[in-house]
Order: C-alpha cells, then structure tokens, then sequence
C-alpha cells in the first residue's frame, strides 16, 4: 500500500515550481503547440500533414516535458531543495511518485491545448476518437517526463542534464519517423530503432492514427512505454538519493 | 586585429570547455554521428542524402556553437568572470573575439572529421567542394555562437536557459527551411522564415548543390549571414557583456 499524502504534497510542490517561471509555463503549455502548428503549414494540406501530425502530437509533448523533467531535479538538488526533503520522512520513492503526479497533472494540462490546437487548427485526421488521443499524448508527455527524471538524476549540473536533448533525444527524433518514414530506412537504423525508447512512444502515435483503437499491436506498444516509464524511474529512484549525499 | 587580449580570453574560454570532457565529446562527435545516422536513414535514396546531408554539414555545427556558447557565457557571468575581465582594460571586442577563437578551433577538429566521414565514407555528392562546404561549416559555427551569446539576454540561470534554447532553437529550425524548403511552405510561414537567420545558411549550402563555385545568390546569403552576426555582436556587446556593477 502506497501512501499518497507525502508524494502527494511532494507533487503539489514540484507543480507551483513547474509553473512558476514563465519561460518553463511556455515550454509546458506552448512550444508543443507552437511546433504542431508550424509543422501543419510546413505542408501544403492537411492531408499532407496527417502522417507526421499523428506522430508530432506524441513527440513534442515528451519532449517538453523531457525538458521539464531533466532540469528538474538537478535544479532542486542545486538549490538544496532535494536534501530538505530528503532529511524529512519522504523517502526517495516518494520524491519519484511525487514528480510522476506532477507530471500526470502537467501531461494532462498540456494535451488539452496541444491536441485542441491539432483537431481544430490544424484539421488533423485520426481514426482513433479524439478523446483516446488526448490521453495517449498525455500518456508520451509522461513517458518523457520519466526519461527527463532519470536523466536528471544522473546529471551534476543543469548544462550537462541540456546535454542528453541533443546527445539522446535528437537522434532519437530523427530516427522517429517525424522527419522521414521508418519504411524507408535502412536495416541497421531499423534495428537501432529497435531498441531507442522513442520507437514504443511513435508506434502507438501511428496506430492510433490509422486504425480505430489501435488494434492488438497498440497494447505491445503500450506496455513497451509503460516498461519505459518503469525502468527509468527505478533508475531514478535508485540513483537520486545516492547522489545527492556525494554532492555534500 | 586579433590582440593578445582576445587570445588570453579564448584560451581561457577553450580550458573551460575542454575541463567538461562530456561537452567535448558531444561538440567534436555530434555532427559526424548525426550525418552517419542520416545516411543510414536515407541510403535507399541517394538524392536525398545528398541534399540532406549537405545541409546537415554545413549548419549542423551551429547547434553545440549555440547551445554551449549560451552556457559558457552564463557561467561566466554566475562566477562573476566576465564582471572581472570588464574592470580590466580588455574591450568588449576582445571578449567576444575570444570566445570566437575559443569555439572556432573546435569547431575545426568537429568539421574536419565530419567531412572526412561525409565525403569519404559516406559518399556524400555535392558540386562545391568539401572545403567550400568546410568554410561554409565554420561561418554558421560563428552564427550559431552569436545566437548564443545573444540568447543569454532573456535568461537570468542556467535553469532558466535550458528552456530559453528549445523555445528558440527548435521551431527556428523549423521555419528555417532545414526539413523543407520555405518553396514548399504556405505563405504566412514562408514570409517568416525570411527572419529566421539559419534560413540564409540553409540557401547558402543549397547554392553548393548544383554550383561548384559562389554564384551571385550565394553572396547574397554570406554577405546576410555576416550582416546578422555583425548585429547580433553589436546587441549582445551592448547587453549581455555589461557590467553590473559601476
């Protein structure tokens, strides 16, 4: 039985922090958006848009949400923070449980307006009924906020947490399929492909889109994102506390 | 032009950056590693790789000039390094040729083995050639370093810069024509990438493709691209390097 009050408080906490500053407010609840957008009138019609659209509504929210979290806890421990709620009876697990409520609540928050501005603006198609879209983006805004946390636990200072966007998370995008089909890859980026946590989060996006529900291959991909959140986060939970007491 | 002053700075700058061997790694591999991942991407069609890849050459370096000049300079600022240069008498210019140097010679080690995977093991085609496309590398290195220290100006932390560089440089990227060119776009946005600066680095390149030498239309985006740096310097040695303090 899992107590909700410490991370609950704990959560609460992270969410004013998330919202504070004005440039994190932007980056959670505008600069997906703003990417959708540009990406819609990069092409000529909606149709055009469709394929990448799908996939666009599930990569920019984690990776704004990669952003959050990966600077997160690394600013925490700089500013003290992190040792404060250490030395009270919140254990680690609770600091983790605490940020993945935070990141729920911020995920959510966040495909409202993202998803809203694809249907209506941009004039994106789905087969998938809107409402299953809007928790699946939620869903990729976890996803990246849990990579975000585990990278953040593994970062000293908030330049080197910046280091894993373009050291991990570019590459990764390019090989998403955003910017080029994976039908026309080569084997070995296939295979590569294969094992970068993005490929869980762009097959959900892309059977969500072209068949209603997604289909049995939607729940492999669902549970390999689901296997995602869990390995980085008993990373997190495992590696935060540890480093923390070394930086005393 | 380049005194003993600005020399001082740039070694000190380069011992900074190179004292983080993490941002080291990522700087000098960073683009080699992108261009193999593109081949391997687009291997089925070689005309695309070429125009990709071309571009991924030359503006790739931009990206860690920009995202690790702008954490440079904060942590200057933080340590109160730059508050101490400027008590000294080094001029503005001397500061900013510094990190120049500091990131061109780099940038050098970055281009030159990223041309020689490009054009030797990944058959990368163009019709300039690699060193026109290695000048071109270093000029949008500059670029990107100008962004850079430009970007600083509306963030006070490192905290808060972290997100100042997604918001800017992400959708930058985007409108700059990188993943299709503005031609294709719809009008609104094609009219906005005129502002954006990697667009003119982007054209630049795009000139390379079918010209072995600088033709008329690749002057014109050069000679943009060193009125944007020149400006972008001029801003930035009137903002971000002032001292604080009287």
């Amino acid at each position: 039985m899992i107590r909700l009050r410490l991370p609950l408080a704990i959560a609460h906490r992270v969410l004013i922090d998330f919202f504070r500053d004005r440039r994190s407010r932007v980056v959670l609840m505008v600069t997906p958006g703003i990417l959708i957008i540009l990406g819609r009138y990069m092409y000529s019609t909606p149709a055009a848009f469709d394929r990448t659209g799908g996939l666009m509504l599930g990569v920019f929210p984690a990776l704004s949400m990669f952003l959050t979290g990966s600077t997160a806890l690394v600013h925490e421990r700089r500013e003290g923070t992190l040792e404060k709620v250490l030395t009270t009876p919140a254990s680690r697990k609770d600091l983790v449980a605490g940020y993945v409520i935070a990141a729920v609540g911020a995920s959510l928050a966040q495909a409202v307006v993202t998803v809203t501005l694809a249907y209506e603006v941009c004039q994106l198609t789905t087969q998938t009924p809107a409402w299953l879209i809007y928790l699946l983006t939620a869903l990729c805004g976890i996803f990246g906020m849990s990579l975000g946390i585990c990278a953040s636990a593994v970062s000293k200072s908030e330049g080197e947490a910046e280091m894993f966007l373009p050291g991990a998370m570019v590459p990764q995008l390019l090989v998403s399929g955003v910017f080029w089909p994976v039908s026309r890859m080569d084997t070995w980026v296939h295979w590569l492909a294969d094992f970068l946590p993005i490929t869980a989060l762009a097959n959900t996006m892309t059977l969500a889109r072209l068949h209603s529900y997604g289909g049995v291959s939607m729940v492999y991909s669902l549970i390999a994102m689901a296997g995602v959140i869990a390995i980085s986060l008993t990373v997190a939970v495992r590696v935060v506390g540890i480093r923390a007491v070394t930086d005393l | 032009m380049i005194s003993g002053k600005s020399l001082l700075i740039a070694g000190r700058v380069f011992k900074e950056l190179r004292r983080d061997y993490r941002t080291m790694f990522l700087f000098i591999l960073s683009p080699t590693f992108v261009l193999i991942l593109l081949k391997g991407m687009m291997g089925h069609s070689p005309a695309d790789f070429n125009h990709f890849g071309l571009i991924t050459a030359g503006l790739f370096p931009t990206a860690p000039a920009f995202l690790f000049s702008a954490f440079a300079l904060t942590q200057d600022h933080n340590h109160r390094t730059l508050e101490h240069l400027l008590t000294t008498p080094v001029s503005k210019l001397d500061v900013i040729l510094g990190y120049v140097i500091a990131f061109v010679l780099p940038a050098l080690v970055q281009i030159g083995l990223m041309l020689s995977v490009a054009f030797g093991l990944l058959g990368l085609q163009v019709a300039g050639k690699w060193w026109e496309v290695g000048l071109i590398a270093i000029v949008n290195c500059i670029l990107g370093l100008a962004i850079g220290l430009m970007v600083k100006l509306f963030a006070r932390n490192e905290f808060q810069l972290t997100k100042v560089l997604a918001m800017i440089g992400v959708p930058h990227l985007m409108i700059s024509g990188f993943f299709r060119p503005p031609s294709l776009m719809v009008g609104w946005m094609a009219f906005l990438s005129h502002i954006a600066p990697w667009r003119y680095g982007v054209e630049l390149l795009d000139q390379f493709q079918r010209h072995a030498w600088p033709t008329a239309a690749a002057w014109f985006n050069f000679g943009v691209i060193a009125f944007i740096v020149a400006l972008l310097f001029t801003v930035s040695s009137v903002t971000v390097l002032n001292r604080r303090t009287a």
